[in-house]
Parts: C-alpha cells; sequence; structure tokens
C-alpha cells in the first residue's frame, strides 16, 4: 500500500508521463495501486540473470547495468523500463540487474500488468507502435544484414498451393513468428480477413512511400525487402512478416519489396488485426512477445558492436 | 462403493495422505482430551460445589491471556508442527505429575485449570497448521473428513475411558491420556508441514515484527475480525452456559459416586452421534446450506432447547440440548467456524486467531462465569433461570451469526480484487509535489501533472502561469483546461498568445478566450495571416449570432476563398463546427460533406459527431468501424437516446452492413442505458445468429446493467447461465472424447506436408482440439458475462481472473465468494455447477459430476463426436473437422460421414480442394 498521499501522487505523475502515449486514468489509477516502491544502493541487483522473472521495475531515476558473461553491458539511465523482455517472452531473465548508482523503481507483479494492459488495448497498441519503431532505430545502427532477423524457410514447408482455404491459411498463420502463440479462435478470425495475393518473380510489390496496406505473411516463395538509407536488403521467406516488426505499423511503408521468386502473400488489414487482437488478447500478447524478441535480438546484435550499449 | 465413498468423502489424487496424517493427529489430541475431560470433570464435581465452575472459568481466563502470548511466540520460533509437538510433551508431562499428586482440593482445581489450556493451545495449534495446508474450498470438502478424526478420538476416548474405569480409578486415564499425547507427538514428527512453502508478505513480516499486541491493531484494519471475535465471544457464551445448565442437573439428578460412569458414557454417545453428523452430514450441510448457514444450526438448536427446558423444565432437555451441543460443536459447528477464517489473509488469521481463540474465548467464559458466580450468590441459578440465559445468549449468537453474511462476501471481494485504496486525495505535500511537476520541463511530466488534477476535478490548482511554459504540447493542454468562468487570472495570457508563431497555440488561445465570452478580444484573428485561424476566428464570432450562422458575411467569405488557402480555411471551419457546432450548422456540414475535397469531406464527416441532427445517424453509425472515431461517433449517437435505437437495430440486422460495424452496435445501444435499449439486446441475444454478436451484446448487457439501475429478470439470467453451463460440459465432452484420437496421430502416413512438415491431418488435428479449447474458455467467459448482469454491483471479471488464476488458494477464495454470492440470491438451481465449474478438478472428474445436472449424452466414440462437431453451427468448426476427416480418413473409416458430405453443398468447395492435400481420393458412387 503507499506510504503516503504524495507518493501515491508522484508515482501516478510518473506513470501519466513513462509510456510516451495517453494512459488511461483509470489505469494508472490500477497501475499504481498495485506498485510498490523499492530504492536501491550502488552495486544492488535488481534480479539476477536465470531466475525467473515475475516482476517489472518501471525506474524512475538512477542507472542500472544489465550483464551477462562475454556480452557488453546494458546501460540503462533516467527512467527506464526493466524486466519486461524476458517476463514477456517468458524466458528466465538472460541478465543481471544491477544498480551502478542509488536507483528508485516502482515495482509490480508482471501478470498484474498484463491483466491491467487487457482492458485498455489502444493504450497497449500505442506502447507496441512505439516500441517497433524504437527497436527499428536501434537496428539502423546496425550492420545493414543484421537489420533484419535471418529468416529461414522452415523444414517442408514448401508445397504448391493452387488455393488457400480458410483452414490452410490457419495454418500458415499459426506458423509465423508473430502469430504463434495465438489462439486457434483469433487464427481462424484473421483467417476470415486473410486477402491472398500471387507475385511473379522480379515484380515490385510495394516501394517505400506508398500506402500501407496491411501485414503481409509470406506463405509461399521469397521476397527481397529493401531501404535506401542506409542500402541494405533482407530476404524473407514463407513463416515471416514481410517487413518484420515494422510490419505492426500502419504508417506508409518506409522498405521496398520485391518478389524474388513467384510468391504468395496472406495480407491481413491493420484494422482488421486491431480489431482481432483487441477480441482475442492472446493475439496481442502473441505479437508482443514477437516484437519484445526482437528488440532483445537487436539489443545482443548492439552489443556486439559497441562496448556498451547506452539505453 | 467406490461411487458412495466418493460422494462422502471427495477426496482428490494426492489428498489422502495429507487428510489421514491431519485426521490421525486430531484423532490422538481429541482421545486424549476426552479422557482428560472425563477425569478433571469427576474429580472437581466429586471434590468441589459446582458453584465453584465459575470461579474455574474466571482463572482460566487469566491464564490464557499469558498462554496465548506463549502460544504466538512458540509459533514464530518453532513453526506449526514443532510448536504442536513440544504443547503435546508439555502435556503429557504436565498429565503425569498431576497423576502423581494426591487430588486435594487445590490439584482438582488446577487439574481444570490445565486441561482447559491444554485443549485451546492444542486446537488452535493443530488447526492453524491445517490452516495452512488447505485451501478455502479444499476445506470445505475435507475439514468434514478431518474432524472426523477428531470425534472419532472422542468416541474412542470415552470408550477407553469406560473400559478404565472397570478396572480402576478415574485418576488412572490421566496414565492413559499421556500416552496418547506422547504417541501423537511422535507421530506429528513426520509431519511434512512446516517444509512447505509459506510466504508471508511485508506487511505480514512488518507486522509481526511489531509484537504481539499490535496484532490487536488488525481489528481495526478488518472489521470482519471484530464481527468474527463477537461472534465466537457469544458461541463461547452460549455453550458454557449450556454446559453449566447440564452439569447443574446432572449433579442435581445423580449421585456423586455415578458420575464417573454417566459422564463416560454420555460422552460416549454424545460423540458417537457427533461422529454420524460429522461423517454423514457436515460436509453436505456445508456445501448445501453454505458456510455462514451452515454456522447457525447450532446456535438454532440451542436456543430452542434452551426454550423447551424452560417451558417444559426437568433434566431431559438440558441434557438434549446438551446434546445437540456436544454432537454438532465439533462437528459441523468446528468446521463451520474454521472456514469463517478463511477469507482473511493468512498472517492476519494467523495473528488475530491466537487471540481470538484464547482471549476472546477465555474472557467470554470468565465473565459468564462471573455472572453465573452472581446469580449462583442471589440464587437466581436455577435451572429455569439458565434456560433463560441459554435462550438469550443463543438468540445474540443467530442475530450475529446471521449479520456475518455480508462481511464474509465482501472480504472476498477485496481479497480477490486486491482493491487497497481508492481515487487518491490530496494533502498539502501532495500539492507541493504536482504544482513542483506542472513547472518541469520536460512537457512530459507538466501535461502529467495538469491530466491529474483536471482528472481530479482540481484544475483550479494550476496556475495561469503554465501559459509561459516553452512547449507548445503543453500550452495547447493548459489552454483546454485551465479557462475557467469562474477565474481571469489566464485571459491577459491567453490574449497574448494570438500573436504565438505558431497556428494551432493561436487556435487554442482565441478558442478559450470565445468560449469563456471574450469574443471582444479575438476580432483581431479574422485578418490572421493563416487562413485556418481566420475560418475558426470567423465561427466563433458568428457563433453569437442567433440567426442562420453559416449565411454570415464572415463565413460567406471563408467559403469563398479558392485554392490550398480554401481548403484550409473550409477544413478550420469544419474543425471549429466539429469542437463547437450545434444544429445550426448542419446544413453547411452536410453541403461540405459532398465536396470534391476528400479532406474537407472527412473533417466534415467528423464534425457531425458533434452535431445532433437525424440525418447523420447513418453516417455516425457507419464511423464506428473507424477506431479513432470510435468514442466520439458512439458519444454523438447516444446523445440521440431512443431515436436512434431504430437505425442501429436496422443496421445490426441489415446483411449488407459491414462485420467491423456490426460488432460495434451492441456497444452503442448499451451507451442509450435506456429500457428499450435492454429489451432490445435481449431480444438481440436471442436472435442473433453470429456468436461474435452475440458475445458484444452480452458484454454490452454487463455495461448497461452495471452502470444503471436496469435490471434482466434473474430466472432469464439463470436459464441462459445453465444454457452456457451445458455448453461448456458438450465442449468439454467433445474434447474428452476427441483427445484419445486427435493426440495420436502416426507420423509418415502422408505424403503431402503443410507448414512445419506436419501431415495435415496432424495440423488439422491440433487446430481442432485447439479451437474446441478456445470455445470452452469463451463459455467460460461468458458465464461470468452473465454473472455480471445478474450481479451488476460485483466484479465478476476479478472473480473470473482469479477462478482461471494458476494459484490455488486464489481459486478457491473465487469459488467460495461465488458461491455464498449465489447462495444469497435467487439464482439457486445452478449454483452446485457453478461450484464444479470453478472446482480443482480433471476434465474426466469434471465431466463425471457435471454431465449428471445436464440432458446430454457425450459421444462415446471419437467417430460420433466428429460427427457431432459437423452439425456445428459454427462454419470454422465445422470446416475444421471436415478436413481432419478428409485428410485423416486413411483407413476409411470416415467413408461413411464422407459419402454423406459430398452431398452437403456448403462443404463442397472445401471437397474439391481434397486431391490437393495430396492423399488419395475417396471414391463415391
Amino acid at each position: 500500500m503507499p506510504d503516503t498521499k504524495h507518493t501515491y501522487i508522484q508515482r501516478e505523475l510518473f506513470i501519466r508521463s513513462f509510456f510516451g502515449v495517453p494512459t488511461p486514468a483509470e489505469m494508472v489509477e490500477l497501475l499504481v495501486e498495485r506498485m510498490t516502491d523499492k530504492v536501491f544502493s550502488p552495486g544492488d541487483i535488481l534480479y539476477t540473470e536465470g531466475d525467473l522473472p515475475g516482476e517489472i521495475f518501471f525506474v524512475t531515476e538512477g542507472t542500472v547495468e544489465l550483464t551477462t558473461n562475454g556480452q557488453s553491458p546494458w546501460i540503462y539511465s533516467g527512467t527506464s523500463f526493466l524486466g519486461s523482455i524476458d517476463a514477456t517472452i517468458e524466458q528466465a531473465h538472460s541478465r543481471t540487474a544491477r544498480a551502478l548508482t542509488r536507483v528508485c523503481a516502482s515495482v509490480m507483479s508482471f501478470d498484474e500488468y498484463v491483466r491491467i494492459t487487457e482492458d485498455f488495448f489502444d493504450f497497449a497498441k500505442n506502447t507496441m507502435l512505439l516500441l517497433v519503431k524504437a527497436t527499428y532505430d536501434k537496428a539502423l545502427k546496425l550492420a545493414p544484414d543484421e537489420i533484419f532477423p535471418k529468416t529461414q524457410q522452415p523444414t517442408g514447408w514448401s508445397r504448391d498451393y493452387t488455393y488457400l482455404d480458410e483452414v490452410q491459411r490457419i495454418l500458415v498463420l499459426r506458423n509465423t513468428a508473430p502469430l504463434r502463440n495465438a489462439s486457434v479462435q483469433a487464427l481462424a478470425l484473421l483467417a476470415q480477413h486473410t486477402i491472398e495475393e500471387r507475385y511473379q518473380e522480379g515484380e515490385i510489390l510495394f516501394t517505400a512511400g506508398d500506402r500501407n496496406l496491411g501485414v503481409s505473411f509470406v506463405a509461399d516463395g521469397w521476397v527481397s525487402v529493401h531501404t535506401q538509407t542506409p542500402p541494405t536488403m533482407s530476404k524473407v521467406g514463407p513463416g515471416w512478416p514481410m517487413l518484420g516488426i515494422v510490419s505492426f505499423s500502419p504508417d506508409a511503408y518506409i522498405l521496398s519489396a520485391t518478389a524474388r521468386t513467384d510468391v504468395i502473400i496472406l495480407r491481413i488489414p491493420h484494422e482488421d488485426m486491431y480489431d482481432a487482437m483487441e477480441e482475442h488478447f492472446a493475439l496481442t500478447r502473441s505479437w508482443w512477445q514477437y516484437i519484445a524478441a526482437e528488440n532483445k535480438r537487436v539489443l545482443t546484435a548492439l552489443g556486439r558492436h559497441f562496448p556498451e550499449v547506452h539505453l | 462403493m467406490r461411487s458412495i465413498r466418493s460422494q462422502l468423502f471427495d477426496l482428490r489424487p494426492g489428498e489422502g495422505s495429507l487428510v489421514l496424517e491431519s485426521g490421525l493427529t486430531l484423532f490422538g489430541l481429541i482421545a486424549a482430551h476426552t479422557m482428560l475431560e472425563t477425569t478433571r470433570d469427576t474429580l472437581f464435581l466429586g471434590h468441589l460445589a459446582v458453584g465453584n465452575l465459575g470461579l474455574v472459568y474466571v482463572l482460566l481466563a487469566i491464564a490464557s491471556l499469558f498462554a496465548a502470548k506463549a502460544n504466538h511466540g512458540f509459533l514464530r520460533a518453532f513453526g506449526h508442527r514443532n510448536s504442536l509437538i513440544i504443547t503435546l510433551l508439555h502435556a503429557a508431562f504436565g498429565n503425569i505429575i498431576f497423576y502423581l499428586l494426591p487430588p486435594s482440593a487445590p490439584v482438582v482445581f488446577a487439574l481444570y485449570i490445565w486441561s482447559g489450556l491444554l485443549s485451546s493451545i492444542l486446537v488452535v495449534q493443530f488447526w492453524m497448521m491445517v490452516g495452512q495446508i488447505y485451501t478455502v474450498a479444499q476445506g470445505k470438502r475435507l475439514f468434514g473428513l478431518i474432524s472426523s478424526g477428531g470425534v472419532l478420538g472422542a468416541v474412542v476416548g470415552a470408550s477407553l475411558s469406560l473400559a478404565v474405569l472397570d478396572y480402576a480409578n478415574v485418576q488412572e486415564l490421566l496414565l492413559v491420556a499421556t500416552g496418547i499425547f506422547l504417541a501423537t507427538a511422535l507421530y506429528v514428527t513426520n509431519h511434512e508441514v512446516d517444509r512447505l512453502p509459506v510466504t508471508y508478505s511485508e506487511e505480514s513480516t512488518a507486522s509481526n515484527q511489531a509484537g504481539w499486541h499490535s496484532g490487536l491493531g488488525l481489528f481495526g484494519d478488518y472489521p470482519y475480525l471484530i464481527r468474527l471475535s463477537l461472534l465466537v465471544g457469544i458461541s463461547t457464551a452460549t455453550v458454557l452456559a449450556t454446559d453449566y445448565l447440564f452439569k447443574a442437573e446432572a449433579v442435581r439428578t445423580i449421585s456423586a459416586d455415578e458420575l464417573g460412569r454417566f459422564f463416560a458414557q454420555y460422552y460416549a454417545v454424545l460423540n458417537t452421534s457427533a461422529l454420524i453428523v460429522q461423517v454423514f452430514l457436515s460436509s453436505s450441510l456445508i456445501l448445501r446450506a453454505g458456510v455462514i448457514n451452515a454456522s447457525l444450526i447450532l446456535p438454532t438448536l440451542l436456543t430452542i432447547g434452551g426454550g423447551l427446558s424452560l417451558i417444559f423444565g426437568g433434566s431431559l432437555f438440558s441434557f438434549v440440548t446438551k446434546g445437540a451441543d456436544g454432537s454438532l460443536r465439533h462437528s459441523l459447528h468446528r468446521i463451520s467456524t474454521e472456514l469463517l477464517w478463511l477469507p482473511l489473509p493468512e498472517y492476519v488469521r494467523e495473528r488475530a486467531k491466537g487471540i481470538v481463540d484464547t482471549v476472546v474465548v477465555r474472557s467470554s467464559q470468565a465473565l459468564i462465569a462471573t455472572i453465573l458466580i452472581v446469580m449462583s450468590a442471589f440464587q437466581v441459578d436455577s435451572s429455569r433461570h439458565l434456560a433463560i440465559m441459554v435462550c438469550i445468549l443463543g438468540g445474540i449468537w443467530l442475530f450475529l451469526g446471521s449479520g456475518l453474511k455480508k462481511p464474509y462476501v465482501d472480504l472476498f471481494r477485496s481479497v480477490i480484487n486486491q482493491r487497497l485504496i481508492g481515487r487518491v486525495e490530496f494533502d498539502l505535500r501532495s500539492v507541493e509535489v504536482v504544482v513542483e511537476a506542472l513547472s518541469d520541463r520536460n512537457p512530459l511530466t507538466a501535461i502529467a501533472a495538469i491530466e491529474l488534477l483536471h482528472d481530479s476535478g482540481r484544475t483550479r490548482l494550476i496556475p495561469a502561469l503554465i501559459l509561459y511554459h516553452e512547449s507548445n504540447e503543453v500550452l495547447l493542454r493548459a489552454l483546454e483546461v485551465v479557462p475557467a468562468k469562474e477565474r481571469d487570472d489566464w485571459v491577459p495570457l491567453a490574449q497574448r498568445l494570438l500573436n504565438h508563431e505558431q497556428e494551432t497555440i493561436r487556435v487554442a488561445s482565441l478558442r478559450a478566450l470565445a468560449r469563456h465570452g471574450h469574443i471582444q478580444l479575438i476580432g483581431h484573428q479574422l485578418h490572421d495571416i493563416s487562413p485556418w485561424v481566420r475560418a475558426h476566428a470567423a465561427f466563433w464570432i458568428v457563433s453569437q449570432n442567433k440567426n442562420q450562422p453559416d449565411l454570415h458575411d464572415s463565413i460567406q467569405m471563408i467559403l469563398e476563398i479558392t485554392g490550398p488557402s480554401g481548403r484550409e480555411a473550409r477544413r478550420g471551419l469544419l474543425e471549429a463546427i466539429a469542437q463547437a457546432g450545434d444544429k445550426r450548422w448542419a446544413n453547411l456540414v452536410l453541403k461540405l460533406e459532398s465536396s470534391s475535397e476528400p479532406e474537407v469531406a472527412l473533417t466534415a464527416i467528423r464534425s457531425m459527431l458533434h452535431i445532433r441532427d437525424p440525418r447523420f445517424l447513418p453516417l455516425l453509425i457507419r464511423r464506428r468501424a473507424i477506431r479513432e472515431e470510435r468514442p466520439m461517433a458512439k458519444e454523438a449517437i447516444v446523445a440521440f437516446g431512443d431515436d436512434a435505437l431504430q437505425s442501429l437495430v436496422a443496421t445490426l440486422h441489415d446483411d449488407t452492413t459491414s462485420p467491423r460495424i456490426v460488432i460495434h452496435i451492441p456497444e452503442t445501444i448499451a451507451g442509450i442505458r435506456s429500457k428499450k435499449a435492454l429489451k432490445i439486446l435481449m431480444e438481440c441475444l436471442e436472435n442473433m445468429d453470429d456468436g461474435r454478436v452475440r458475445y458484444k451484446i452480452l458484454r454490452a448487457l454487463a455495461y448497461l446493467t452495471s452502470r444503471s439501475s436496469l435490471r434482466v429478470p434473474t430466472r432469464t439470467i439463470e436459464q441462459r447461465i445453465r444454457a452456457e453451463l451445458g455448453e461448456y460440459i458438450r465442449l468439454t465432452a467433445l474434447h474428452q472424447s476427441l483427445v484419445p484420437e486427435l493426440t495420436w496421430i502416426p507420423s509418415g502416413t502422408s505424403s503431402s506436408s503443410g507448414p512445419n512438415n506436419e501431415p495435415p491431418h496432424a495440423a488439422a488435428a491440433q487446430l481442432l482440439l485447439g479451437l474446441l479449447k478456445d470455445k470452452r474458455e469463451q463459455a467460460f467467459i461468458r458465464i461470468f458475462y452473465l454473472l455480471q448482469i445478474g450481479f451488476p454491483d460485483e466484479d465478476l471479471r476479478a472473480i473470473r481472473l482469479a477462478a482461471q488464476s494458476s494459484d490455488r488458494k486464489r481459486r478457491a477464495q473465487a469459488q467460495e465468494f461465488l458461491d455464498a454470492l449465489t447462495t444469497q440470491s435467487q439464482i439457486t438451481e445452478i449454483r452446485p455447477l457453478l461450484r464444479i465449474l470453478i472446482d480443482d478438478l480433471s476434465d474426466e472428474a469434471f465431466l463425471s459430476r457435471a454431465l449428471s445436472y445436464i440432458s446430454y449424452e457425450p459421444p462415446p466414440v471419437p467417430e460420433q463426436a466428429l460427427q457431432e462437431l459437423l452439425q456445428s453451427q459454427d462454419e470454422t468448426l465445422s470446416r475444421l473437422t471436415l478436413y481432419y476427416i478428409l485428410s485423416s480418413d486413411q483407413g476409411g473409416r470416415h467413408q461413411e460421414t464422407i459419402e454423406a458430405l459430398h452431398r452437403r453443398s456448403s462443404f463442397q468447395d472445401l471437397i474439391n480442394l481434397f486431391p490437393q492435400l495430396g492423399l488419395k481420393s475417396p471414391s463415391f458412387s
């Protein structure tokens, strides 16, 4: 229980400005109620590598270092949100978080946080969009061939579809990275909204600046995705969203795509995707896990290029 | 036999050894105590006058105060198990000393106090140990069984006493009791209890560190504890008065020589009847009547017994009344009282129970004993007077017990919801914190402070000087929030901002000034360099006219601007209308909506959200499909009230309406919050075929009933819940019957492969099982929405989440809350099914219990389950089933089904795909 009214107010002010997206007052109230304040001295451990994640830390001030053997540390200064990546992808902490200075944090259970977020879909969607943008911006600091995850064709995927019926679409969607943990009911709903598109080798799917028509999953074949600055190219194959995590954003395309082979694309308009996510929270969590995993991949890759990763 | 056993004892896998451990421990405790009690009563009433009982009760109460403190220290230092062992060893040691001492009056007096202390401490320690192990749901099922051990111990103790008394004097019983205490102590050393993980919250640790007396502070934090203490106190007083009445009658009617044998025989009969009650009645009574109602049975019987003793006199009714006490106190009453403690957090229970079970119980005994001494002194302690006393105390007990119903449910509710505090209140330090944040250079912090004050209705605390903030975002928000009629300190500052370099700030300033009656200050903006700003200024100035404002010269000038400037001006005008327009602007909006300029047309549509004109209704309903405009569109439609219902229903039933619009209509109807809206939603719930829409209707009804005084008849709710429970059971049965078929998929049966190299039928099987589980979960959620409609003042979502929690104690709390809630309502028929629904049961065990409540015959073989799924109205489910059948029919097992399906046109497209799967096509005649 918050000890005084003013610490409660401080926490409420902090949360209202923390996420960078409109945070409904009711949600702020629920979050603040379930938080406890903790102060860590320099050298104190917030959590240890290998521990199962249970709590998330809204750091209000101070510097925290996340370390693991053989990799560059990630250093978080000022306000930061710690513990959520591992908790989201349901893995043990991959790094130890240690306070480098005096650290003040509001702490709450990750499960509670998820439960509260479930009631505020627009908030969840907006924070996911922010994370997508932040992750992509960080990825642009990487070598061109590291910006996108390396995709491999799932074993035995290739087959000649002449037409993808509803069940086959569900099967394809179920095996894509962002939808792997979605419920069958949600996949069935998405399958109803899926538009099947076919392109021949060499055909341009879209170019940077075009209006975004939805999240596109490669069902069959290979696509080249490329940017102008920095000049980079990625090969995207079956089972992957064509633009990686950026697919989640409805903004105009920032990349171009060309068919490397004959391809089949399953496209879901963003609004249909968001509607399905609002109805089926497991679908939202599935996307969330995919984005968090990609964020972790990018941070790890940055660690290979810099002695310290400052965040 | 197994069925009878399972009906009597509902013992689940893994619980048997724990229950046996607990039951045998209690058996030992009570058997030894019964022998000690027989010795004590015989020696006391044989050596001392009955009037001395009052004095001994007073001394016992004082001794208990010290014992309670020592007990608490024991528990903290040694844990539940070790404390019990230490106490048992002390009990054996003490008994030996009393055996060796001659039975003089002071020794007999001391023996009475000794046995009283032992019984209270041992029983408290035992039940606290048990409370740590079991959840409230387990308690309801298993405490009866555990208590049976105690009652059996009492029977054996009393019978053993009788047998011993045939050959030895009453003091020899002390030796036998010592042996049983020692044997029990030895047995308890094998218990695992203290090795179970027990987590104490920080609150608990802090509280415990603060010392024993701080436990009293918990009574302030938990008013339920006060009620519970009063209940325990009055129940103690009542049974003591009953005991006194019984013993007084025994001394009056039975010779001193026969007392020992009488007590041994009487207790044997009493305990045997208690055992029967325990084994055959307790658990089922608690499950059927609920904890609170079950706890009222004993006071009811004592009140009636006291009344009959009063009316008819004689010893018969006194003995019978004591019989009721003896039969129920350690069985039904003990269980229901222990269950009354379980809603409390563990650390509260641990601290408070020790105080209540010793201090409160003994203080109550002391008080009644003092009253009895006084009654004896004034010679008003006849059986008649004592019967009156039992009657009155029993009545008070009943009254207090009945009053516990609401707090009991409330406590579960608060534990499950974990709502700790209400809306924040400000104190001086809080205000300082917020005001400091307002002047923060970080715009996010400053805006957060503005929002916080705005949401809590304290915008007056925002200083007008915030309009000097360097951030445009802060200025925009402040210009919306700060201006108010009752203050004018912001006016010169807003006027200064009319010359701001940013158009948006200039517009926000002129709007703020105009809205609060300072029109004269914005005239200059009609000549602003920006057409967009000029349009806003024109709108506000013209809006003052009562005539048709769109015909005003200023507006005509805006409309006549051409090119990109004209487009900006018209967009500005429509935005201003969107913010503060009224019906007078409707024609202009309609005119601009048909503009060839897409941006202008879109802004016109958005401005319709704020103008109440029936012509806009169909358009507004369509705007519900657009995420960003949904809240505004809903607000605009709802403003029409019942007038909007016809359009909404027509859109809902129109087959051409986009599903994206349809699914938002129920929520919009609910927003109208009228009787007519409720009626329409109920009708739609009956008539709509689309499961998604029905789900939305349920949500809408839950919203409507919880935010208004409108109610759905209980009978209707109960019927629907029953239907959903039936669906849940049916889906579970189908899932259960398909698991053997669908989880055994031979690999390599097909050359064709889907994603991840799965044979198609394996993938289809996984999807089918997954879909069945999803649909079952949705039925579960629908049940809770219906409960929400039935109990609009409760937060049933929190209960559902607790019911689905991985924490077994939270699940048990949800089950008990729901049980208590429905016990108090008219929803009675489905109560047992709801209890089973949340119970910790495997699918198989769930079905074995649930199927007896509905008329559904589960498919005996997987083929029939598949047949049933093919007939499902849910197209995804039926098509997925068909897909599985087609792709898995290697041995021709489904040939008959496939032939039948071949004639069903709706599946034709899928059947035509069959060769594509690379599988051998079945031949059809």
